[in-house]
């Protein structure tokens, strides 16, 4: 708590002695009157000493488990346990996070002991966890000479954890686990769709034996079926502070990139793969890769929740060597990885090309924040668009995600691409 | 408690002067001893000039905390639009026809995507690029090819246009480089 003088009359003081000075020698009744009448408001405002706020604050929400997008209804009360407080001035500690879209988190009155004042307003829940801080409070006096600032502790929260967006399907590059899975690969075997045929070798199931050739040609031979396995994906999400760019309706990348993470993990899940998560930023976050329900769940959880998935702007020194190093040592041998970047700076680019240097065969969703409006966001498109090129040219697959579009569709086109 | 009496004092002898000051007989009623005018004056000028030092000394509280303080209060994040950064850089370097360390570095980043957007689209080799930009070749846009290359002259109508929109010639260029890559690099059209 500070107390301090606003020294707001000060020179009103100095200006009704001279008033006064002035009307003394020119025996003038009206300016005199003038400053005494100054005096007596500087004195009247010396009665007063700064106040000491006693106060108690509620907070309540109007929805406790909020899916993203809505809009939550905040109702902070005030309630006066000291003494009188002429002029009080709070304002609530909304999470950096969440935006007020409705009414104002601000409040001005004056309180007598025992009262109450409220304030509501409305916030737009997004994915994660929004933790309310101390209201903020200043108090004056009646004449605005002393003022109190302190803050007031009220600890509410309010999470969100939205369930992984469906996507259909995820195309991964070829390289596999041991695994049956749903990868198909250059490889033939068992099977479903059709790979070569060879001589027939004896312990061949008889399923397998291409009866028509044996029918027109005599010859016993073995049809052999694409070999499918299942592949090991860690979706690493770019959240370096040049990644936190905003759409033209200031919808963060990194949202963009960890929504796109969710689709490809859970489309991943679904067929079989094991898929984990990491964040490539100055949180560090980290799943291993793994199948089930429960590692959904600790997906799900961690993608919504963990710091490293955050769209809070970036207050901790990146550095990228050491992280990267950890990202590769964690990284297990046969791993493919889906970097989700919007790929605006040179960095990003990269280290998509280390990693698949490393071995580790890389395919980029690239949600496209960038706009045309001005010169400066035309050249951004370019080096983007120049960036991409070159990524496809070195034979990494970039899935070129227009923000705001379906992520599905993106990636039905850029699979036509792909096998065109 | 002192100092609450002496002000209840202060407040008693403030409403006298002001009954004197509106109705003078109540002096004679209350029985003031007399006191020149002059005396009353110099005190008061004293008094005056002892507060208006006062003022000046008094350290008044920075305009620039309450900003602080406001910006800490609101705490919510809004991250910018790719490419703000070389708007920002122009709009600083508006008006000045000279070319800063910003715009150095911003001519460099134009320069490089240049090169790799041509070595893309027409498959040069980064060196025969290069020199096509130091020639002006690459671009049938004079005031575009001005820009990297020393040898090459903006077209007068876009010099005298310059001047007469206030537009630096440097900013003018680089719209016009920027506008040849948009074409080259397929994002308007495109040469592919």
């Amino acid at each position: 708590m500070v107390s301090e003088e606003t020294h707001r009359w000060r020179g009103a003081v100095a200006l009704s002695l001279f008033a006064l000075a002035a009307g003394a020698a020119t025996r003038v009744p009206g300016v005199l009157v003038l400053g005494v009448f100054g005096i007596a408001v500087a004195g009247y405002a010396q009665l007063f000493t700064a106040p000491d706020p006693q106060l108690s604050v509620e907070r309540s929400l109007s929805d406790d488990d909020p899916e993203t997008g809505d809009r939550v209804d905040v109702t902070l009360t005030v309630t006066n346990e000291g003494s009188l407080l002429p002029d009080l001035r709070i304002v609530d500690g909304v999470p950096g996070t969440l935006a007020v879209v409705e009414g104002s988190p601000r409040l001005a009155t004056a309180l007598r002991a025992e009262k109450s004042a409220s304030v509501t307003y409305t916030v737009e829940v997004v994915r994660g966890d929004h933790d309310f801080g101390a209201v903020d409070v200043v108090a004056r006096d009646a004449a605005g000479s002393h003022e109190t600032r302190t803050s007031v502790v009220a600890d509410t929260a309010l999470a969100c954890v939205p369930d992984l967006p469906r996507l259909e399907s995820f195309p991964l590059r070829e390289q596999t686990v041991q695994r049956v899975g749903r990868l198909p690969t250059s490889t033939g075997g068992s099977g479903v769709e059709f790979h070569a045929t060879r001589e027939y070798r004896p312990g061949d199931p008889l399923s397998r034996v291409d009866w028509k050739r044996l029918a027109r040609d005599g010859e016993l031979a073995t049809i052999q079926f694409r070999e499918e396995r299942a592949a090991s994906a860690v979706v690493v999400v770019d959240t370096r502070r040049e990644a936190h760019v905003a759409d033209d309706e200031g919808t963060n990348a990194v949202e963009y990139g960890v929504e796109a993470a969710g689709g490809v993990a859970s489309a991943l899940l679904e067929s079989g793969d094991q898929v984990g998560v990491a964040s490539l930023g100055p949180y560090w976050a980290w799943l291993a890769p793994g199948l089930g329900r429960e590692h959904r769940a600790r997906l799900e959880e961690l993608l919504a929740r963990d710091r490293g998935f955050s769209v809070a702007a970036p207050d901790r020194r990146f550095l990228g060597g050491l992280v990267f190093r950890r990202l590769r040592k964690h990284l297990p041998d046969d791993a493919q990885v889906v970097f989700c970047s919007p790929l605006v700076d040179d960095d990003a680019a990269d280290y998509v090309r280390r990693l698949e240097a490393s071995g580790h065969p890389v395919t980029v969703v690239s949600p496209d924040v960038t706009g045309a409006d001005t010169l400066g966001q035309q050249f951004s498109r370019i080096e983007r668009a120049v960036r991409i090129r070159a990524l496809r040219t070195a034979g990494v697959r970039v899935i070129d995600w227009r923000a705001g579009d379906s992520l599905a569709l993106a990636v039905a086109d850029a699979e036509r691409g792909w096998s065109a | 408690m002192l100092r609450r009496l002496l002000l209840a004092v202060g407040l008693v002898l403030a409403g006298v002067g002001f009954a004197v000051a509106v109705q003078p007989n109540l002096a004679q009623i209350v029985r003031l001893p007399p006191l020149p005018t002059f005396v009353v004056a110099v005190l008061a000028g004293v008094f005056a000039l002892a507060g208006a030092v006062a003022r000046r000394n008094t350290e008044f509280r920075d305009e620039t905390d309450d900003e602080d303080r406001n910006d800490a209060l609101e705490t919510r994040f809004e991250p910018p639009r790719p490419g703000e950064d070389i708007d920002a850089r122009l709009r600083e370097g508006a008006g000045t026809l000279r070319k800063g360390a910003d715009d150095a570095q911003f001519s460099d980043r134009l320069r490089d995507v240049t090169v790799q957007a041509l070595v893309d689209a027409r498959g040069l080799a980064p060196e025969a690029a290069e020199r096509q930009l130091d020639e002006g070749t690459w671009t049938d846009d004079r005031t575009a090819a001005a820009f990297f290359a020393d040898d090459v002259d903006s077209p007068t109508a876009d010099v005298v246009g310059a001047i007469v929109s206030a537009d630096p010639v440097y900013e003018r260029q680089a719209e016009h480089v920027v506008r040849e890559l948009r074409r080259i690099a397929g994002l308007q059209g495109g040469e592919h």
